[in-house]
């Protein structure tokens, strides 16, 4: 394992809390950028993170050094998104908190009316397209490494990045379109509902 | 749209910045979970070992009273080959004193004397 990680992943795997807490350390941003792009929300990416790096110390066992160790751990963060389902309740409450965060206030910058935009955008994708977007295109990661972490073929991996694309450009563009005309605030938190899709 | 600007689009919309505390504080709370859940587990593991003892003192009961129902058919099959390998023992001898009894001339004599 030519890992800069390597030392404290054992020293974790000998039960060492302390080791543990400074491999969350250094990839805290990274996974909570992660959960983010796939839960479009601040709260549950959080839930999510946390999620990610608990199941990481229970399962470090199984963790043999064939892959670097920010690879393992993406694959724990994206099964924890994937397996993530949300009732309807939760999924109301994610959506109202998602607008509460996401929604730009009138004095702020149009990069926040943009961000909005793209989440918006991202939630409306399979879940599994959406992870192979944020992992290809967020993280940087070539569709070989993405379909590593995902547990599938590499094949899959670009069929589904070419269908996440395809289906972003529609609803970019739709949005562009729609950012001219006047913005509508919905009465109800209902109305304010982007549909989120797990595949 | 075409690709690049779509991958531009894309990142040009950065995750919300979290203020610097919750980066100091997040790794510390994940380290009290760990501990909250070893102290959570613990009772849950002791309950498991309750278990798996009863589960085992059970299995030893079931499999004691099967050897015990099996050695006792195997003690009549053993007693009834006994008897009649005796009979057949008998039988034998019968046989040779029958055989006797017709081929001497001697008489009842024979019938009162056991053959050898």
């Amino acid at each position: 394992m030519a890992d800069a990680d390597a030392e404290l992943v054992a020293e974790s795997q000998r039960g060492d809390p302390a080791a543990f807490e400074e491999l969350v350390r250094r990839h805290q941003r990274m996974i909570h950028s992660l959960t983010f792009r796939m839960s479009g929300s601040l709260a549950d990416a959080e839930d999510l993170a946390q999620e990610t790096f608990l199941r990481a110390w229970d399962q470090i066992g199984s963790f043999h050094g064939g892959a670097k160790f920010s690879t393992w751990l993406y694959r724990v963060a994206v099964n924890a998104c994937l397996n993530w389902r949300a009732g309807e309740s939760r999924r109301f409450h994610l959506h109202a908190r998602a607008a509460e965060e996401l929604t730009p206030q009138t004095h702020e910058t149009s990069s926040a009316e943009k961000q909005h935009e793209v989440q918006t955008a991202l939630l409306k994708l399979p879940a599994k397209q959406r992870a192979a977007i944020v992992l290809t295109i967020y993280d940087g990661m070539n569709h070989a490494e993405a379909a590593h972490v995902l547990g599938c073929s590499e094949t899959t991996v670009s069929w589904r990045v070419f269908a996440a694309k395809r289906k972003l450009k529609r609803l970019l563009a739709a949005g562009g379109t729609a950012q001219r005309t006047p913005r509508v605030e919905p009465q109800s938190p209902a109305e304010n509902r982007p549909p989120i899709s797990h595949e | 749209m075409n690709d690049a600007e779509l991958t531009c689009r894309l990142k040009a919309a950065p995750a919300p910045e979290r203020p610097g505390e919750y980066w100091d504080d997040f790794p510390s709370h994940i380290r009290v979970q760990l501990r909250r859940n070893r102290t959570e587990f613990a009772p849950k593991r002791a309950w498991r070992l309750r278990l798996a003892c009863a589960g085992g003192f059970a299995l030893g009961v079931v499999l004691t009273l099967a050897c015990v129902e099996f050695r006792v058919p195997q003690a009549v099959s053993q007693a009834i080959a006994k008897q009649q390998r005796n009979f057949d023992a008998r039988l034998a001898r019968l046989d040779t004193g029958l055989h006797k009894l017709v081929l001497n001339t001697d008489g009842m004599g024979y019938l009162l004397t056991e053959p050898n």
